[in-house]
């Protein structure tokens, strides 16, 4: 058997190819797996805002379904009642043990919780108007965040629930202000019940972080 | 003045090219962090190659260059992290792509056998891609930043036209820069030599 010795190098250019070959497919390994490593809980407030007393709150019986396309002025979408519900259900648990008491919305809540969902792109700015229906004196023309700035998030393939807090006896006319946001984003991929596993415990989790911390 | 910087260069061709050994290795390499690179990536990196070339001028001493790919990545598990009133929960990944381009100069202690152990330092840049993911959320910061690198290895001949092995211990210094911090590591090296 004859062997031939490869010129120097040629070999080197070989294996040279197959280290970088090796390395581009491993420019970012370890990605994640599961669709529940891809959620992430934002939460924001407002340093000028006390959260340590015995507020009563209100909550509207249902989650906006929000839609950049549709006007303000148009009927009212909603979340399915399947999702609704483990949302409001769960954000009474977590209200109540902050120490806040629920009470109708005819009674002159401290605060107003207004929860929202989003299937595209995500806008702390809509019209708080789509809330007309709840309560008409909210139909102002912008939310406003005093003493911070929440920060924007973004996703095609994602859903998003916002929470606001919001202070109903700060409200002008020209401002609805946001006291405290919750964020949950994540796939909208998995089923039903993965899903609303997920915002519960998602939910959960906003409220562990400052300036709550329910556990 | 302008002759004799002429003279200065003609010299210094004369001499890289009086003496026209030269070295070419590739190696693997595996990264140990350390200082602050070790807070963002815990593991080892088992992600790495490197290409050094050498131009001897004479015996024992050689210049020339060395660049290459490391890849750090690590998965931090479930964090939150707050800063001032935001707070952000989720599973943290790091990612670090870094591409070294040093200057080297590199002496041979012993070159009459088949081993030769040889110490290197290498000075240049490193251009760091730093990521961080929370989610489906990037942070993404790249950078060129000051590198030092010294180098302790052998190279080992194991048969003609100069074809041998080489192993060296490295530790590469990196200096913040940018919005990308120091990110220093220790590296061992295996892989192939050629001498011609």
């Amino acid at each position: 058997m004859k062997y031939t010795l490869v010129k120097p190098l040629k070999n080197l250019g070989l294996l040279a190819s197959v280290a970088l070959a090796f390395l581009i497919v491993s420019c970012y390994p370890d990605r994640p797996e599961f669709v529940e490593e891809y959620d992430v809980v934002y939460t924001n407030y407002s340093p000028d805002y006390s959260f340590n007393a015995d507020y009563t709150y209100s909550l509207p019986e249902a989650v906006l379904l929000l839609d950049d396309s549709r006007d303000p002025n148009d009927p009212p979408e909603f979340i399915d009642p399947e999702f609704s519900n483990v949302i409001l259900d769960n954000l009474r648990k977590n209200l109540n043990a902050q120490g806040y008491t629920e009470v109708d919305e005819e009674a002159g809540p401290d605060l107003i919780i207004l929860a929202s969902a989003f299937d595209t792109q995500f806008l702390y700015v809509y019209n708080p108007g789509y809330w007309c229906w709840y309560y008409p004196w909210y139909c102002g023309p912008g939310w406003g965040y005093p003493g911070y700035a929440p920060g924007y998030v973004s996703g095609y393939t994602t859903g998003t629930l916002l929470i606001q807090m919001t202070a109903a006896d700060g409200l002008t006319e020209n401002e609805v202000p946001v006291i405290w946001t919750g964020t949950l984003n994540g796939l909208l991929q998995g089923s039903d019940a993965n899903i609303i596993g997920r915002i519960d415990r998602n939910l959960d989790q906003a409220f562990k972080q400052p300036p709550f911390d329910n556990n | 003045m302008k002759r004799r910087y002429l003279t200065a260069l003609l010299l210094l061709v004369f001499t890289l090219t009086a003496y026209s050994q030269s070295k070419f290795a590739i190696t693997y390499s595996v990264a140990f962090p350390t200082g602050e690179t070790s807070e963002l990536f815990p593991s080892t990196s088992w992600r790495g190659v490197d290409v050094d070339y050498s131009k001897l001028l004479n015996d024992n001493f050689g210049v020339g260059f060395s660049t290459g790919w490391r890849v750090f990545s690590d998965n931090l598990g479930y964090l939150t992290e707050t800063a001032g009133t935001e707070s952000v929960s989720g599973f943290r990944y790091n990612y670090l792509n870094s591409f070294p381009v040093f200057a080297t100069g590199t002496y041979f202690f012993d070159t009459s056998g088949n081993f030769e152990p040889y110490a290197s330092l290498g000075v240049g840049l490193v251009y760091n891609r730093l990521e961080q993911d929370v989610g489906l959320f990037t942070s993404k910061n790249t950078a060129w930043q000051f590198g030092l690198r010294p180098e302790l290895g052998m190279d080992y001949q194991i048969g003609y036209q100069g074809v041998g092995i080489r192993a060296a211990l490295r530790y590469q210094y990196v200096a913040s820069g940018g919005d990308v911090p120091s990110l220093p590591f220790f590296s061992f090296n295996v892989g192939v030599v050629w001498k011609n």
